[in-house]
C-alpha cells in the first residue's frame, strides 16, 4: 500500500501515541477508513470520539457519519438493541448521539423515533409505531416543561400522585404491549424559583413537587424501569449552561446542545449495564496511585499518606475505591515491586484504607503489567473486557492500551485531589441493580483464586476436584431467584451456548408453562459459597426435551458442574416422559468455550449446530465429584 | 473580520463531510442532511466558534438566510466583544 506522509499511517500514528487522542483526528482517521472500505475500523475511531470530545459539533459529525455508514453495513458490536425513543421535545439531536455513544459502550443500535411530543399517544396505544418497531428499550425523555401538576388549589401530595400515576401508567403500558426495558429521563428542576427560598419549603412549589416526584419516580420504578437522574447530571453540568430558552424558543429543543453528549453518555451506560456490558474488576497500581512516593525507594515512612494535602488526597481515593468494592467491584492489584515490599504498606501503614483482605488478587512482580492483567483475568475466570485498569503512569497506560485493547484504562490525572472525580466520571461500574451475589462478590473471587492455587499443587484432575468438596442444589426457578437468573442470563457470555436473554417477566411466563423446565444451580466448596452460576431451560415438545438456554457462571468453570447438571436434567426429563435431548450451539463470537461441549458430553449431532442425547440407552454417568446439598 | 475557513469548517465538521466544496454561493438546503434543524445548530455554533451572541431578533432573522456567503456577511458585520 502506497501511502504519503499525511495520510492514514501518520494520522494513526498521532492517535496512538496520544492518551485521548484529538476528536477531530478521530474522524479524519475513520474518513480513511471508510474510503479504503473498511467500514469497521471506521466504526472504531467514530467511537473514539466519545471519549475524544463532550463538544456537540463533533458528536454530531461522528453521529452523522455513523448513520451513513450503517446505512451499507451495520458495526460489529458486542450487543445489539432496538431503541425507541420517546418524548416531549426534539429528539433528532439526542436520538443520532445516543447511537454514536452506545456504539462505544458495545452496542449496536437500531434506532425509533417517535414525532415530536407523541410519548403519550406512542405509549398507550398498543398498535402504534412505537410497538411495531418491536423495541428492546424504550427511552422517555420527557422535560420538566411538561410536568402540569394541576390544580394548585389542591392537597400537595393529591398533585404529586396524580402526576406519579400520570408515568407510572406509561411504563404500565409500556410494559403491557412489549417485552422492552424502560428507560426513563428524571426531571431537571428548573432553577427560576419566583417564591425564592421558600419553594423548598412549601410542599405545593412547583420545585418541591418535581423534586418529590424523582423521588417517587426513582423508588417506584418497578422491575424492568430503569432511571436515568439527569437532575443529578444537570446540577454537576451546570444549570445555566443546561438550560438555553432560546433553544426551547426556537426547535422546541429542551436542553443545550453541548448538554446532550453528557445525557447520551449516562443513557448509553444504562443501557449497557442493562445489556450486562459492564466492568466487573478494578486492578490498582500502588505507588502514585494508591499513595505518593515508591516504597521500594522511599521505605514505608517515606511514602505520602495520609498527611499533607496530597496525602489526604490518596485516602480519599482509597476510601472511594472501597466504595466500589462493597458495591460488588472486584479489587486487584498490580505493581512493578518485590512482593513484600508492595505488601508492606497494607500491612503496616496507619493511614492505609484497603486492607489486603480487600484484594482478590495481589499480582507485584517484575513482569510487564500487560503480562499481569491477562494473569488476573484468568486466576478470577473473567474476560479482559471486565476489567479495569488504573494507574497514574502514563507509560504504563499507553503498553496496556496497545498490548490489550480489550482492557479498559483509566488516566488518572496529574493531581491525586482529582482521582476521586475521575473515577466518578467514569461509567462502566454502572448496574442496574445489587444482588447478593454482588455484594459478596470480592470473598468469592479471593476464594476462586485460593482453588487456582490449589489446582496447580494438586496432582489429577480428579484429585483437584475431589478436595474442593463441592456441593450443589438444583431447583426449578423460584421468585425469590428471579433477579440473580435474569443478571445471569444478561452478563454470561463465554458458558452460554444460545445467548438467550430473559426479562424476570419473560421468566415469570416461563414458570407458569407446563412444558418448561427450568433449574437453577447453586454451589459451593470448602472455601466458599458461590451462589447460583447456572441457568438451563428446556421446553418439551412430544417425547423431545429441546435445551432452549444453558448457561453457567464462568466462576465455576472447570468443576464438571456440566456434567452434574446434565445428570439431573435427564433425571428430570425421563421422568416427564422424555426420549431424547437436543441442544443447540449458536456462536456469539464469545463462547468459543462451549462450542464442542455437546459433544463432549455424549451428544451425537443432528444437523447444523445441533446434538442429540438418547435418554433410553444411556447409563447414567457417576457423580462423583460434586454432593447433594440441601440448599440451607 | 473573520476568514472564510471557520465557518466551513465547522459545517464539514458537523455533517461529517470533509470533503465538502463549499462557497459563499452555496445553499445550505444543497448540504447532504440539511434540515431546518441543522439551521439552528448552525446558528449556535456559530455563536460559540465566534465568540459572539444573537438577540433574539437576529435570530429569527439568522433563520431565513439561505446561503453560506449570507450567513458569513452575517457574522462579519455583527460587532464583537471587545478582545475576542
Amino acid at each position: 500500500m502506497v501511502v504519503t506522509g499525511t495520510g492514514l499511517e501518520a494520522d494513526l500514528e498521532a492517535a496512538l501515541d496520544a492518551e485521548r487522542p484529538d476528536a477531530r483526528l478521530c474522524l479524519r482517521i475513520a474518513e480513511e477508513y471508510h474510503r479504503r472500505g473498511d467500514r469497521q475500523q471506521a466504526f472504531r475511531w467514530l467511537a473514539r470520539v466519545v471519549d475524544a470530545s463532550d463538544q456537540f459539533v463533533e458528536w454530531s459529525g461522528a453521529a452523522s457519519m455513523l448513520a451513513r455508514l450503517a446505512a451499507e453495513e451495520r458495526p460489529l458490536a458486542r450487543r445489539q438493541a432496538r431503541i425507541a425513543l420517546t418524548g416531549s421535545y426534539t429528539l433528532k439531536p439526542f436520538g443520532a448521539l445516543l447511537r454514536l455513544a452506545a456504539l462505544r459502550e458495545g452496542i449496536d443500535v437500531v434506532l425509533h423515533e417517535s414525532g415530536y411530543d407523541q410519548y403519550r399517544q406512542e405509549l398507550l396505544d398498543g398498535a402504534s409505531p412505537l410497538y411495531r418497531f418491536e423495541p428492546s428499550h424504550i427511552v422517555i425523555a420527557p422535560h420538566a416543561g411538561e410536568l402540569r401538576f394541576s390544580d394548585p388549589g389542591e392537597e400537595p401530595s393529591l398533585r404529586l400522585s396524580r402526576e406519579v400515576e400520570r408515568w407510572s401508567a406509561l411504563w404500565g403500558a409500556a410494559r403491557l404491549h412489549s417485552n422492552a426495558t424502560v428507560v426513563q429521563h428524571l426531571f431537571v428542576l428548573r432553577p427560576e424559583e419566583s417564591l425564592g427560598h421558600l419553594s423548598a419549603r412549601l410542599q405545593g412549589s412547583r420545585y418541591s413537587l418535581t423534586r418529590e416526584l424523582n423521588r417517587a419516580l426513582a423508588q417506584d420504578a418497578p422491575e424492568g424501569v430503569l432511571v436515568v437522574d439527569l437532575e443529578r447530571i444537570a446540577a454537576d453540568f451546570g444549570k445555566r449552561q443546561w438550560f438555553d430558552d432560546r433553544y426551547w424558543h426556537m426547535t422546541k429543543q429542551a436542553v443545550a446542545l453541548d448538554a446532550l453528549p453528557l445525557i447520551a453518555r449516562h443513557t448509553a451506560a444504562v443501557l449497557a449495564a442493562s445489556l450486562g456490558l459492564s466492568r466487573k474488576c478494578l486492578v490498582l497500581d500502588l505507588d502514585g496511585t494508591l499513595w505518593g512516593g515508591v516504597v521500594g525507594d522511599d521505605g514505608l515512612p517515606g511514602i505520602r499518606l495520609g498527611t499533607g494535602a496530597d496525602g489526604e488526597a490518596f485516602v480519599a481515593f482509597q476510601e472511594y475505591v472501597l466504595e466500589l468494592k462493597s458495591r460488588g467491584i472486584v479489587l486487584a492489584v498490580v505493581s512493578k515491586n518485590d512482593d513484600a515490599v508492595a505488601r508492606l504498606p497494607f500491612e503496616r501503614h496507619p493511614d492505609m484504607r484497603i486492607k489486603l483482605d480487600d484484594i482478590a488478587v495481589f499480582r507485584a512482580n517484575w513482569d510487564d503489567k500487560a503480562t499481569n492483567l491477562t494473569a488476573i483475568a484468568q486466576s478470577l475466570g473473567i474476560g479482559l473486557d471486565a476489567l479495569t485498569f488504573v494507574d497514574d503512569n502514563v507509560l504504563e497506560r499507553q503498553l496496556v492500551r496497545r498490548m490489550l485493547p480489550e482492557v479498559d484504562v483509566v488516566d488518572l490525572p496529574e493531581d491525586p485531589s482529582a482521582y476521586v472525580r475521575r473515577m466518578a466520571d467514569y461509567l462502566r461500574f454502572e448496574t442496574v441493580s445489587l444482588t447478593d451475589e454482588d455484594l459478596n462478590r470480592t470473598e468469592q473471587y479471593r476464594a476462586r483464586n485460593a482453588v487456582e492455587a490449589l489446582r496447580q499443587s494438586t496432582v489429577s484432575l480428579d484429585e483437584f476436584l475431589a478436595s474442593l468438596k463441592m456441593a450443589a442444589y438444583v431447583a426449578p426457578f423460584d421468585e425469590l431467584h428471579l433477579p440473580r437468573i435474569a443478571q445471569l442470563m444478561g452478563k454470561t457470555n463465554q458458558f452460554n451456548l444460545t445467548g438467550l436473554r430473559c426479562s424476570e417477566d419473560e421468566l415469570r411466563r416461563l414458570m407458569g408453562d407446563p412444558d418448561a423446565v427450568h433449574l437453577y444451580l447453586r454451589l459451593k466448596d470448602r472455601f466458599t459459597d458461590h451462589g447460583l452460576v447456572a441457568v438451563l431451560i428446556g421446553r418439551r415438545e412430544g417425547s423431545l426435551m429441546l435445551i432452549e438456554s444453558w448457561l453457567m457462571s464462568c466462576r465455576v468453570i472447570g468443576r464438571a458442574v456440566e456434567e452434574w447438571m446434565l445428570e439431573e436434567l435427564c433425571l428430570r426429563a425421563t421422568a416427564i416422559g422424555c426420549a431424547r435431548l437436543r441442544g443447540s450451539y449458536i456462536p456469539s463470537g464469545r463462547n468459543e468455550l462451549v462450542r464442542d461441549l455437546y459433544p463432549r458430553l455424549g451428544f451425537v449431532q443432528a444437523g447444523e449446530g445441533a446434538w442429540e442425547l438418547d435418554l433410553q440407552d444411556r447409563t447414567p454417568a457417576a457423580r462423583s465429584h460434586i454432593g447433594t446439598w440441601d440448599g440451607k | 473580520m473573520i476568514a472564510e475557513q471557520p465557518l466551513e469548517d465547522l459545517l464539514r465538521t458537523l455533517f461529517s463531510l470533509p470533503d465538502l466544496e463549499l462557497g459563499p454561493e452555496t445553499g445550505f438546503a444543497e448540504i447532504p442532511g440539511w434540515d431546518s434543524l441543522s439551521h439552528v445548530n448552525v446558528i449556535f455554533e456559530v455563536e460559540r466558534r465566534f465568540g459572539v451572541r444573537f438577540s433574539d431578533q437576529e435570530l429569527d432573522r439568522l433563520q431565513e438566510l439561505a446561503t453560506i456567503g449570507e450567513l458569513q456577511s452575517f457574522i462579519d458585520e455583527k460587532p464583537h466583544p471587545a478582545g475576542s
